[in-house]
């Protein structure tokens, strides 16, 4: 019994190797086979892949503000505007960011910016899923930076996106975002219909132990290394239904942030806006977001958090 | 704490089989009760109190059924037993549902005069412990059980955890005698258990959770694609995904059963490839099937009693067992069409006696009828599930995935495609052959289980969704 299980562990040792290397080379229109089994294998490319790259551009070395956060951010801070207003802001928003996320990014990919814009919504600081880990280890700059997602993440599906990342020899096809503009920035000139896709509504706000925990890391990090954050939620379409689970939104935020003295610019309850500044019912559209940041650029002089 | 999470594989089950090996029989059902507790208590902790006052009246029913010597007492200790533990089913599965209804046919609204729902939640397979706990009941009556004395045990016998939430629901006879019989670690039992867990395992997390993302996504927008071909896909896939959800959870209860070195009842033999509706149900769910024949069609005089009486029964319990499964109009009709499909297939059967059908053309016949059925069951609303299968046969011309390719890629659904036909052919032989202890340790049955685990850790959904069947 003990040689067959040996011979077992050897065959596994074989096998599952093989069977990475064959998933993610035999490739199907230059991509790889992987994705198409697993609904959780990212394909590098896209929005992030398109930062990454700017990362290493005079556009981020230039930069004296950064912005961090889901698509939210990438989303909705145009550095357009910003150039406009004489602040060189920098995007570094990816698709779906957990607030786990963006502590990392904030620790590892800040290179001691010190002005941060973090942007948050109900949905960032209610969960934390792998989504964001998924596609930052398939995109991410560097191999090591992976890795560590990888470390701190523990999860198969990110195990296996390393894995298709370090395995994979062949030459991929990588899809680029046709409406990226630059410094991680993404526009889109759509409108919201709530026939098509309706809002639901929420109830009952609770900021959850590991997301405080989560935010206090992200808070001590700046007051450590003399960062000036603010956090940000930039307006959503307006749901009557909805208004209770915002204001409980809000007020637990203020008070956490109050606590821990950085300032929270809450937009979702004082800037109503109707859906034509929305391209879905998540995320502005560029006439959302230009009125939106001219806005935002006016508060923040205000608190000279920029001049 | 689900079986296809991480704690539970690599936390959970690991200590909980360990440490009941090293303790002495005696107090091993005692960790057994412990877990099972912990295990429930994941969900909602507070919960433990519903189940343990099932667990009471149940308890004393059958000491005092036994006891008695009067006919008329124990009627009615039977009688309480049941309407008490159908009580808590009532008021937590099926009080809003009734409510809901009255107040929708009394027209009645919100603050003038419209009897109040309650929030509840639904305690985690709720109808799974009821309906076992009433079998045991049922069984000691009925004088085919004797009752349990021993508190502990008993309570056990309904909290098990493998089988806690989703069964299968058990018989007292098949397993009240194994949790006092002293068992001694065997390697037979350790290896079966985890090949029967690995088998679970894949058709969840390879099978169902690939299929449920394209699923969901039909069903939840079936009126955008105006395309039978993807409608069809949709129920194709959620028809497979059901199976491989519930019957590998039923595998994988199993496996940690037997890897304790108690054995629990099949409760799936491969029901798609039936030629009959009637054998679709000795197949399918079989601890529920022979639950509701032996305790509530047989005593309703079965097949014993007029033709027209027989179906009147019949098509009572398949609604009754639409019940069970979840407080929804759906369910229930669901059930109801299953009955007609069954009533139907009788009177057709004398029809069809000059001429047989091929048995592969009424294998597709069987699962297309299934199929068709199982659109109510995923449904939100009868009009729904109408509407979904209206539009599945409006455009039977276009082939077409229509705009589902908006969101889902052609190259991925065609992959899921070939992996359902491929878990299709393979199904029945891997599931025989690994519930057979002769190949044990056979080079075949090693490279065999190499290549389950592979599948299952490269391209597994580990996105820890719960089973189907955990909300009945």
């Amino acid at each position: 019994m003990v040689k067959r299980i040996a011979i077992n562990v050897l065959i596994f040792l074989f096998g599952f190797p093989s069977a990475v290397l064959l998933l993610s080379n035999i490739s199907y229109k230059n991509v790889p086979i992987w994705p198409y089994l697993n609904f959780n294998m990212e394909l590098p490319g896209g929005q992030a892949h398109q930062m990454f790259l700017d990362l290493h551009s005079k556009k981020f070395t230039e930069a004296d503000l950064l912005v961090i956060g889901s698509s939210h951010a990438y989303r909705g801070y145009d550095p357009r505007i910003f150039d406009s207003a004489g602040v060189k802001l920098f995007n570094m928003g990816t698709s779906g960011q957990s607030i786990k996320d963006t502590y990392f990014l904030l620790r590892e990919k800040s290179a001691n910016k010190n002005k941060i814009i973090i942007d948050i919504y109900p949905g960032t600081v209610t969960t934390i899923t792998d989504e964001s880990a998924l596609n930052l280890i398939q995109n991410i700059d560097s191999l090591g930076a992976a890795i560590n997602i990888c470390a701190e993440n523990k999860t198969l599906n990110s195990f296996n996106n390393l894995l298709s990342r370090m395995f994979c020899f062949r030459k991929i096809k990588i899809q680029l975002d046709t409406n990226y503009i630059y410094s991680g920035y993404v526009t889109t000139n759509t409108f919201y219909d709530r026939n098509k896709a309706t809002l639901k509504s929420k109830n009952g706000f609770f900021l959850t132990f590991s997301i405080k925990e989560q935010l206090d890391k992200i808070c001590n990090y700046a007051a450590v290394n003399d960062m000036c954050l603010v956090f940000v939620c930039h307006p959503l379409p307006y749901l009557k239904s909805n208004s209770n689970y915002y204001k409980s939104f809000g007020t637990t935020m203020n008070k956490y942030f109050e606590t821990k003295n950085v300032p929270f610019f809450n937009y979702l309850d004082k800037l109503i806006l109707d859906d034509t500044y929305f391209q879905d019912e998540n995320h502005l559209n560029q006439k959302g977001v230009t009125y939106f940041n001219k806005l935002l650029c006016i508060d923040l002089k205000k608190i000279n958090f920029i001049k | 704490m689900l079986f296809n999470s991480f704690e539970f594989l690599f936390v959970f089950f690991p200590i909980i089989t360990i440490v009941y090996y090293l303790l002495p029989h005696t107090i091993r059902w005692l960790w057994l009760l412990i877990a099972s507790c912990i295990f429930y208590m994941f969900f909602i902790p507070e919960y433990i109190l519903i189940l343990f006052t099932a667990i009471v009246i149940d308890y004393f029913a059958g000491i005092y059924i036994e006891n008695t010597e009067s006919v008329k007492k124990k009627k009615l200790f039977l009688t309480v037993s049941i309407l008490s533990t159908c009580m808590i089913l009532l008021v937590f599965k099926y009080y809003n549902f009734f409510i809901d209804n009255i107040n929708a046919l009394l027209h009645l609204q919100k603050g003038s005069g419209a009897f109040s729902a309650l929030s509840l939640i639904l305690p985690i397979g709720l109808s799974f412990h009821t309906f076992q706990s009433l079998s045991y009941v049922i069984e000691v009556y009925r004088g085919k059980q004797k009752s349990e004395r021993h508190f502990g045990i008993y309570s056990l016998y309904v909290m098990f955890y493998p089988q806690l939430v989703a069964g299968p629901i058990e018989r007292p006879q098949n397993v009240l005698y194994q949790f006092h019989k002293k068992i001694k670690f065997s390697y037979e039992n350790l290896f079966m258990g985890l090949r029967l867990i690995l088998w679970g395992l894949f058709k969840k997390v390879v099978i169902a959770d690939s299929l449920s993302p394209v699923a969901d996504k039909i069903f939840m927008n079936y009126g955008y694609y105006s395309s039978s071909y993807t409608l069809y896909i949709g129920a194709l896939f959620f028809t497979i995904q059901i199976y491989c959800d519930f019957s590998g959870y039923s595998d994988i209860a199993l496996g940690t059963s037997r890897v304790l070195g108690i054995n629990l009842m099949e409760n799936f033999k491969f029901p798609y490839i039936s030629t009959s509706i009637k054998e679709f149900w000795s197949r399918w769910h079989i601890s529920l099937s022979t639950w509701f024949r032996d305790y509530i069609y047989i005593p309703m005089g079965g097949s014993r009693i007029s033709e027209s009486r027989t179906i009147v029964n019949q098509v009572s319990v398949f609604m009754i067992s639409g019940l069970w499964h979840g407080a929804n109009l759906t369910f229930i009709f669901w059930g109801f069409l299953h009955s007609c499909y069954l009533v139907a297939e009788i009177f057709i059967s004398k029809l069809t006696t000059l001429f047989k059908l091929p048995n592969l053309l009424k294998k597709v016949i069987i699962f297309h009828l299934v199929l068709l059925a199982w659109i109510f069951f995923r449904a939100d609303t009868i009009t729904i599930g109408s509407n979904y299968i209206y539009e599945m046969f409006r455009y039977p011309l276009n082939f077409s995935l229509g705009s589902l390719t908006n969101e889902i890629s052609f190259g991925k659904v065609f992959i899921k495609i070939l992996l359902l036909l491929f878990f299709l052919m393979i199904d029945r032989r891997i599931s025989l052959y690994i519930r057979e202890p002769d190949n044990l340790f056979s080079a075949r049955a090693g490279i065999l289980l190499n290549i389950l685990l592979i599948l299952l850790l490269l391209i597994g959904q580990w996105t820890h969704v719960s089973f189907i069947y955990f909300q009945f």
